[in-house]
């Protein structure tokens, strides 16, 4: 079949270089519409549904929001994972589906479940499905600044006018918006005025509530004209708001102004952002749609923004200080350079090998035109280009052109004029014999490569996300090079290559004079080479021994998170205060920083809860070329020097992405993991510090942090039923009085200038300020009159949780950790030795470890189980190939040889074996197996005209000494470029890189020095 | 007086088809045309033989004719010995009665 697609090819030369330019116009059309991100989509089917609890402790959100919510959500089909969070105010449940399952779907599932317990939740429980994000969502951030602009005015500005214009820009799901204060109507009722006249805030609110509507009638026939009725009512302005009856005592209207005072203010705040040590902020965050092309929505909502300053009021600035496609550019710019420079040497290597500007320019026409047909490819497979796929492409660029060196090579020779021949055999056929007679080998070759690559593809979770972009992408480039192999690049050869005598190059003839005395060394000391290679493997099987094992390096996004957890109980006003203050003394003591965003609780689309003691510091740094040392290490040493003067702040550092990364994919940020299962808080709560504790002493440990449940300050108002029953009160009734005095009740919206404007019912800021007084403060008795709280209630500070969290409907503390300096895989076996021995669990209580540490136990074990099958199968093609077993198992034996070489290269080199070491490894054992094929296939044409078995593996060897020389050496330079590159996403194609350079060192040495050994023992015939 | 001509008969295995072609091709002085055909070989020993081969009992073989002048017969069977001694090809030397061609 091979031989007939040379055949045709070259019979219809025209109409494959028609085909080929073809296939340029169509690539080229291919790429500029692949949509570019930085990473490939790694979020799981994940549904979250985010609840608010005005008011509510974390323990009464859990009992009677949560719970009652995942006795519906279990069981949904599918679904692999529920994971819940109950703090102040928010319950946050998330739902893991099987890989594969179609979210709308999914959403739908949830969906159905949670209308169907919605009924039963507390009253004023609002919230619902998260929007569709992954952890690639926030594409943009930006504040507001500037115009002299209070915070109020800016949220205004951000809410009403900015919103809604990025809100409609395809692949946005919408504006988050933090910080700042959301505009409203305030009332604030008296309460001294109000039990006087017997009222509650409920009936203030209700009163509001009733007395706020605009409707329309109906029609009024007015002779041949129909009137249309509409009655107006609805609030306007404050005075409105004063005037609106609350009810008639003793024929005297009380009036909401005549019990409160009502002016403009602020909903309760539950998060709040600053910048620079300056002051308060109002921050929004462009959350982009799943699947959207991050680069033109980001291009978009730039242009929007420009668009809008016109209309801003003068001089409002709107400064971003988070930018995807700035990242996405320097990946692809960090892959394009390796592209472009791995090109460069790979043609330098070519002129050097063939010594023939044209042979070179032949094969090198395939790595265009290879490229291009992989975005082709990509395309109608829906892929995007990011750091991954074109990641592929780089490592691929060596393998390349390896099949067309092979071909190119073969026609050279064989276009070489015999000495005195004149025999007029045809050009044409003399490409075809060359070409027919590599093609099997090397499509052999090829078909074994992409078979390596296919356990890549099995892989789960992140790192099957990460790294299934990376395997097709070979897959679909070596293809397309055998494709073009087979077809053009005998059609270029017959038309560019002449038929002159062929000498070898300067360089071929010095490397063919070193190597044929150390072949016939090789030859002449069989057993030596045994004992030699023997030597090697064990070398090899130390150094794998002394390497550290991690799930994949860091990648570098090029911006910073400092992550911040202060003491349970701290305020708001409080947190906010030390955020600036840290502020402040990082841009104090560190000009790398150029700006700092600080995020602390909650955001208002609740994508993100988190507590009021917890921020996020974004740190926008310069670039490094300004930076006194460029290092990212050494700028975390600095900043814990910074923080060294906050003892009471715990932090760690992540980067934007990769913290969405984690949270996503474990609930939980950093390196490990550790949750403690288990019914009782407290319990759970000494456990996680007995963990943690154990964690701190561990060497390589980082940042622990046990995020406590318990330790917020309460203070507990047990009402007394008795004496609520006695003054006319029942217990609800009581609650809800506190709750609207303290956090306040909504009471409708003002519809202003097309803006919805909250009323708020609230109590005086005073009392929300000062625990003594609230005591104090009077209900209304239901019989008439007033009554202090404190005759219907004791009141008495006590503790309780800060957040509950549970994982399939089981409460965990957990407890994070990074691990620096050390191989995360050692770190968790001697920690989790350490638990083992000298923490005891109770009964019911249990210990997981997970995080970065899971996933690599996740990726060791699928692949322990699918290369096995992936080598079965090269046997398999090996066998079909040469239809004898002995041969197969021969090239099989190059195997450990490579491997040898890769361990040892990443142990030199200080790597760890990580994921894409692994990718490393794999891509190393299709290329030593191509190599044993070219010249094992050789050997036995040979063979088969009847030279002597001696003569065969000499002259063999010498004969395939540049094919097997330059696809090993072209493949190990096309990589070098990935050795030394430092953009985003080089840290994960390093340790790659690494193995299958050190690998092609020692498998070509085999190939070319033991195989010929190892043939003429085991292979004749 | 016309020359004798003889038909030199080669069967080789069929993976040599190319090397012997090549061979024939790049003689000198140049052979005039010959013709090669695939057949197959029968109760022949089946030790080198592929799986296909043992399958369907008969093994893949080329055949190629030569007429050639009686010189000329035995220096190509001189060349092929010296480049491809294999025992695997055989070859067999008849008389040609007469040879031309229809127009």
């Amino acid at each position: 079949m091979l031989h007939r697609l040379i055949a045709f090819s070259l019979a219809q030369r025209l109409l494959i270089l028609v085909a080929a330019l073809g296939l340029i116009v169509a690539g080229v059309w291919a790429f500029l519409r692949l949509p570019i991100d930085a990473y490939p989509d790694i979020a799981p089917t994940q549904v979250k549904l985010i609840l608010k609890a005005p008011g509510m402790t974390p323990e009464e959100v859990e009992n009677r929001v949560v719970v009652p919510l995942e006795m519906e959500l279990l069981g949904i089909p599918k679904a692999v994972m529920l994971r819940s969070t109950a703090k102040y105010a928010i319950a946050d449940i998330t739902l893991d589906f099987a890989e594969g399952t179609d979210i709308y779907w999914a959403r739908q599932q949830v969906s159905e479940r949670y209308a169907g317990v919605a009924g039963d939740l507390p009253g004023g429980v609002s919230g619902g499905l998260a929007p569709i994000s992954t952890p690639l969502s926030d594409m943009f951030m930006f504040t507001i600044e500037g115009g002299g602009l209070s915070l109020a005015e800016r949220r205004t500005l951000l809410d009403w006018t900015i919103r809604p214009a990025l809100r409609t820009i395809p692949g946005v799901a919408d504006l988050n918006a933090l910080g700042g204060e959301v505009h409203s109507f305030l009332v604030t009722p008296n309460r001294a005025q109000l039990s006087a006249a017997g009222l509650h805030f409920r009936d203030v609110a209700d009163a509001i509530e009733r007395n706020n509507r605009n409707d329309g009638s109906g029609r009024l026939r007015d002779g041949d004209s129909a009137l249309i009725v509409r009655a107006a009512g609805a609030i306007a302005t404050l005075d409105d708001l004063r005037q609106v009856v609350v009810t008639v005592r003793d024929g005297v209207a009380v009036r909401v102004g005549d019990v409160a005072k009502v002016s403009y203010g602020a909903l309760t705040r539950y998060g709040a952002v600053t910048r620079d040590g300056e002051g308060e902020a109002v921050e929004g965050l462009v959350v982009g749609l799943r699947g959207a092309d991050a680069s033109q929505t980001v291009a978009a909502v730039q242009q929007r923004l420009t668009e809008l300053q016109r209309s801003l009021p003068a001089g409002v600035r709107i400064e971003t200080f988070y930018d995807r496609s700035s990242l996405i550019k320097r990946a692809v710019s960090t892959v394009q350079d390796a592209l472009v420079e791995a090109s460069v040497l790979v043609v330098i290597l070519l002129l050097l090998f063939l010594g023939d500007v044209r042979a070179a320019v032949v094969v090198s026409v395939t790595l265009p035109l290879a490229v291009l047909f992989t975005f082709l490819l990509m395309h109608v497979a829906g892929m995007s280009a990011n750091l991954m796929s074109l990641g592929g492409l780089a490592i691929a660029i060596g393998m390349l052109v390896d099949a067309a060196v092979v071909v190119v090579e073969n026609t050279v020779s064989r276009l070489a004029p015999h000495a005195g021949d004149t025999a007029e055999l045809p050009k044409l056929y003399r490409v075809y014999r060359a070409t027919r007679e590599v093609a099997a080998p090397v499509t052999a070759g090829i078909v074994i490569i992409v078979l390596v690559f296919m356990p890549l593809l099995s892989l789960q979770g992140l790192e099957g996300k990460l790294f299934a972009p990376v395997a097709i992408t070979i897959v679909f480039a070596l293809a397309a090079s055998l494709l073009l192999s087979l077809t053009v690049i005998p059609v270029l050869c017959s038309l560019m290559l002449r038929e002159s005598a062929h000498r070898d190059p300067w360089l071929m003839r010095q490397i063919e004079r070193g190597y044929r005395p150390m072949l016939d060394w090789s030859l002449a000391h069989g057993r030596t080479m045994g004992v030699l290679a023997a030597v090697g493997l064990v070398l090899g099987a130390a150094a794998y021994f002394h390497t550290g094992k991690t799930f994949m390096p860091t990648m570098d996004e090029g911006d910073m998170l400092m992550q911040l957890v202060k003491p349970a109980s701290i305020s708001l006003d409080a947190s906010r205060d030390l955020d600036l203050k840290i502020e402040r003394a990082v841009k104090a003591k560190l000009p790398e920083v150029e700006h700092i965003v600080a995020r602390l609780g909650s955001d208002e689309l609740g994508l993100d809860p988190m507590g009021l003691n917890e921020t996020d510091m974004f740190l926008e740094l310069k670039p490094r070329a300004q930076w006194r040392k460029p290092n990212t290490a050494w700028l975390e040493e600095q900043l814990r020097d910074v923080m060294k003067a906050f003892p009471e702040v715990e932090f760690g550092f992540t980067q934007p992405i990769q913290m969405r990364v984690s949270e996503m994919l474990t609930g939980s940020r950093g390196d490990i993991a550790v949750k403690v299962f288990g019914p009782d808080l407290s319990v759970l709560n000494s456990l996680a510090n007995q963990v943690a504790s154990i964690l701190e002493r561990t060497t390589g440990s980082q940042d622990v942090l046990a995020q406590t449940q318990e330790g917020m300050r309460y203070l507990g108002v047990q009402i007394d039923r008795q004496a609520a029953g006695r003054y006319g009160l029942d217990v609800s009734a009581v609650q809800d009085e506190l709750r609207a005095q303290l956090e306040g009740s909504q009471a409708g919206t003002v519809i202003e200038r097309q803006r919805r404007i909250p009323i708020v019912v609230r109590g005086a800021e005073q009392i929300a300020a000062a625990p003594e007084l609230f005591g104090q403060i009077s209900v209304a008795r239901g019989d008439g009159g007033a009554v202090p709280l404190e005759s219907l209630a004791s009141l008495k500070p006590t503790s309780g949780p800060v957040q509950v969290r549970r994982e399939n409907a089981s409460r965990f503390a957990l407890v994070q950790a990074n691990v620096s300096g050390r191989d995360l895989v050692g770190f968790v076996d001697e920690a989790r030795a350490a638990v083992e021995r000298d923490v005891h669990l109770p009964s019911g209580y249990r210990i997981s470890w997970g995080g970065q540490f899971e996933n690599q136990q996740r990726a060791a074990g699928r692949l322990g189980l699918v290369v096995p099958i992936a080598l079965g199968m090269i046997f398999l093609v090996l066998f079909f190939t040469f239809g004898a077993v002995r041969e197969a198992v021969l090239i099989l034996c190059n195997v450990p040889f490579a491997l040898v070489g890769g361990v040892v290269a990443l142990w030199l080199s200080g790597q760890y074996l990580s994921v894409p070491a692994s990718v490393g490894f794999i891509a190393l054992l299709g290329i030593a197996v191509l190599n044993g094929l070219v010249l094992v296939s050789f050997f036995n044409q040979l063979l088969a005209t009847g030279m002597a078995l001696p003569e065969v593996v000499r002259e063999g060897a010498l004969r395939r000494l540049r094919p097997v020389l330059m696809t090993a050496s072209i493949t190990a330079l096309g990589l070098v470029p990935l050795l030394f590159a430092s953009g985003p996403g080089s840290e994960v194609q390093r340790p790659l890189a690494v193995v299958v350079i050190g690998g092609l060192v020692t498998s070509t040495a085999l190939t070319l020095l033991l195989l010929p050994v190892l043939f003429r023992r085991f292979c004749a015939r | 007086m016309p020359t004798e001509l003889k038909r030199l008969t080669l069967v080789a295995p069929r993976n040599l088809e190319e090397e012997l072609v090549t061979i024939l091709l790049g003689m000198q002085p140049a052979l005039p045309g010959f013709t090669t055909t695939p057949v197959a070989g029968h109760g022949e020993n089946f030790d080198g033989a592929s799986v296909h081969e043992r399958v369907r009992g008969r093994i893949d073989r080329v055949l190629l004719w030569l007429v050639l002048p009686a010189d000329a017969v035995m220096r190509v069977v001189t060349t092929l010995t010296g480049t491809l001694p294999n025992s695997d090809v055989v070859w067999w030397i008849e008389p040609v009665e007469t040879m031309g061609r229809l127009a």
